[in-house]
């Protein structure tokens, strides 16, 4: 296998969930994906059905109950923390806590894995950093603070962030939770670019389905009873979309390749 | 890409402490020449040995002490603050001073109650010091043991409180068996005082001041991945545990011999680390760290300066001075910036 079709991320009868004191908290079961590098990946279910708790799985936060995450061909149990850090970065929902970090240190925090002991930016460094402020179009931004930012453009800061830590894969756990349509797909799109221009690998969270099946290189599916992976042409051939919500409240449509509300008869 | 420079705010901060230093000598109930008070400080004689006495073995120490419990306060502060999230958070969180007042009390009010060997050492200079760092030690150990055990940082936090209310409990029935010259002698503790130390006190608070200080090496870059919350930290390849581990420890062993030096000296602590970054603006550690320094023992000396009275023969207790001056601060600052940052 060539470099370039090496598979970035991959995952062998992976069961995902929390272990509890004598109980296991089974969330998801069996889950066999395979994504190479450069994809851009949306995982995609309903509230609760697991996807924060597989991407947790896929970063390493959280242990998986049983199987094995496989990143860039060895165990990610294999790798400590510091390894892991220059290998994958992260984009949370979470709020920051309150602090007077601008949005340059915001993003200079991404270069710690890097950097000496007092985190001293040398001439990469800080070459990386503006370069990471270009691609997510935030350099005008620099000076400010990031309290004083919008949503929208915060999740780019953010973005900028994980792409100044120089990772191979990034990871992002709904990166468009607080957006409106425009800049839903203005984050959309600078991911897309993202994975294609840089070869990162790179894999969301995500409830908006329709830029996901329309963007997204390959589509992970979480439902009740099963884990599906794929491209979306696949996954509509076998109508997966299908099972991914009620149909009484929601539909896949084939044709237009979109969900739309159920009408009621 | 320019990155902020600070030399300014440093330089002048340094010239202040400086020139606190200097006035800070110059006060006290013995008035002396201030050109006599610089010859004594430079190695030279003044024309009166008790004035040499009173510079070098009493004023020189005490404004020596300032600078070491302040910036130790503020530092642990700032750890506190950074570390719990909680712009409210201080250095006696832990329940570290409890500890070395638990400790206190139990030497005072104690040799009152049981009398004996307890008695005898009560009254040694060290008696005071050795006591309040074994219970600050009992409970730093506490706290270490229970956040091995808890995951949550904020447990930490609520069980540091709890050490606080137990030994707090444990002081309410000594004090209740007490005499009223033994609980004064308690209070009297419990206002602060940064004189009375000898240079050979001063260098052993010194170098376990060190000790703690030079391990704030390993966590500068922690500190400041921190500001992002947990997750964030450990994506950036952090080990939260040790890191944490680290924290708790240079707080505990700050604030534990700072207690048992000089008492438990109030809102230095809470409030430099916030007048800190409303002057310098940053969340940076690597400025914030030695500028709460520099700024906490620049406060302590001020402090101490209106402590004295100037030009009186009596001295407030230090404590009462730091929260009259620095709350009503701490006040203004907010109200006009509207908002508190890590």
């Amino acid at each position: 296998m060539s470099d370039a079709t090496k598979n970035s991320i991959e995952t062998r009868n992976l069961d995902v969930g929390y272990q509890q004191k004598n109980s296991v908290n089974l969330i998801q079961q069996n889950i066999s994906i395979q994504l190479a590098k450069g994809e851009f990946v949306g995982i995609l279910g309903k509230n609760g059905i697991g996807k924060s708790t597989l991407l947790r799985t896929l970063t390493g936060v959280q242990d998986a109950i049983s199987g094995d995450v496989i990143i860039n061909e060895k165990n990610i149990k294999s790798y400590n923390y510091k390894e892991l850090s220059t290998i994958i970065s992260l984009v949370l929902t979470e709020q920051l806590p309150d602090s007077q970090l601008t949005v340059f240190d915001l993003v200079a925090l991404g270069r710690q894995p890097y950097t000496n002991w007092v985190g001293k930016l040398e001439k990469k460094d800080l070459e990386k950093i503006r370069w990471a402020l270009e691609q997510t179009e935030t350099a005008a931004l620099a000076h400010r603070y990031f309290y004083e930012l919008s949503d929208g453009q915060l999740q780019r800061v953010l973005i900028a962030r994980a792409l100044a830590q120089d990772t191979q894969i990034i990871m992002l756990d709904e990166p468009t939770a607080h957006l409106d349509m425009h800049h839903t797909i203005k984050i959309f799109q600078l991911l897309k670019k993202l994975s294609q221009e840089t070869n990162k690998t790179i894999i969301m969270t995500t409830h908006e389905v329709n830029l996901a099946i329309k963007g997204a290189d390959q589509l992970i599916l979480l439902t009740e009873k099963e884990v599906v992976a794929g491209k979306k042409e696949a996954l509509i051939a076998n109508n997966s979309f299908d099972t991914l919500f009620s149909s009484e409240i929601v539909n896949f449509n084939a044709t237009l390749e979109q969900f739309i509300i159920t009408k009621k008869s | 890409m320019k990155q902020k420079s600070y030399t300014k705010q440093f330089s002048t901060l340094s010239f202040v402490l400086v020139l606190l230093v200097l006035i800070n000598i110059s006060f006290g109930s013995v008035s002396i020449p201030f050109h006599e008070i610089l010859d004594i400080l430079l190695g030279g004689n003044s024309s009166k040995s008790s004035w040499d006495l009173i510079i070098l073995h009493f004023r020189l120490p005490k404004a020596i002490t300032a600078i070491l419990v302040g910036s130790g306060l503020a530092i642990a502060g700032l750890l506190m603050q950074t570390l719990f999230r909680n712009p409210l958070a201080g250095p006696f969180v832990l329940g570290i001073s409890s500890g070395a007042s638990l400790g206190v009390a139990l030497l005072i009010l104690g040799s009152g109650i049981f009398g004996g060997f307890l008695a005898t050492i009560a009254f040694s200079s060290w008696g005071l010091a050795i006591a309040s760092s074994i219970g600050a030690a009992l409970v730093l150990l506490a706290v270490l043991v229970t956040a091995t055990k808890v995951r949550n940082t904020m447990s930490i936090l609520i069980i540091g409180l709890m050490f606080g209310t137990v030994t707090s409990a444990i002081i309410s029935v000594l004090t209740f068996f007490s005499d009223a010259e033994k609980i004064q002698q308690f209070i009297f503790w419990g206002f602060g005082n940064l004189g009375n130390l000898s240079w050979t006190e001063i260098l052993v608070f010194f170098i376990i001041y060190l000790i703690a200080v030079l391990n704030l090496l390993y966590i500068i870059k922690p500190l400041n991945t921190f500001l992002l919350g947990e997750n964030y930290s450990k994506s950036l390849g952090i080990n939260i545990k040790r890191s944490r581990n680290i924290i708790l420890l240079i707080t505990s062993l700050l604030t534990g011999v700072i207690t048992a030096f000089a008492g438990p000296i109030a809102f230095i602590g809470l409030a430099v680390p916030h007048i800190t970054k409303l002057v310098f603006k940053t969340s940076d550690h690597k400025i914030l760290l030695p500028a709460v320094a520099v700024l906490g023992g620049i406060t302590l000396l001020f402090c101490d300066v209106i402590a004295q009275l100037p030009t009186s023969e009596f001295t407030l207790p230090i404590n009462a001075v730091t929260s009259l001056f620095g709350a009503p601060v701490v006040i203004w600052l907010l109200v006009r910036k509207k908002k508190i940052y890590l």
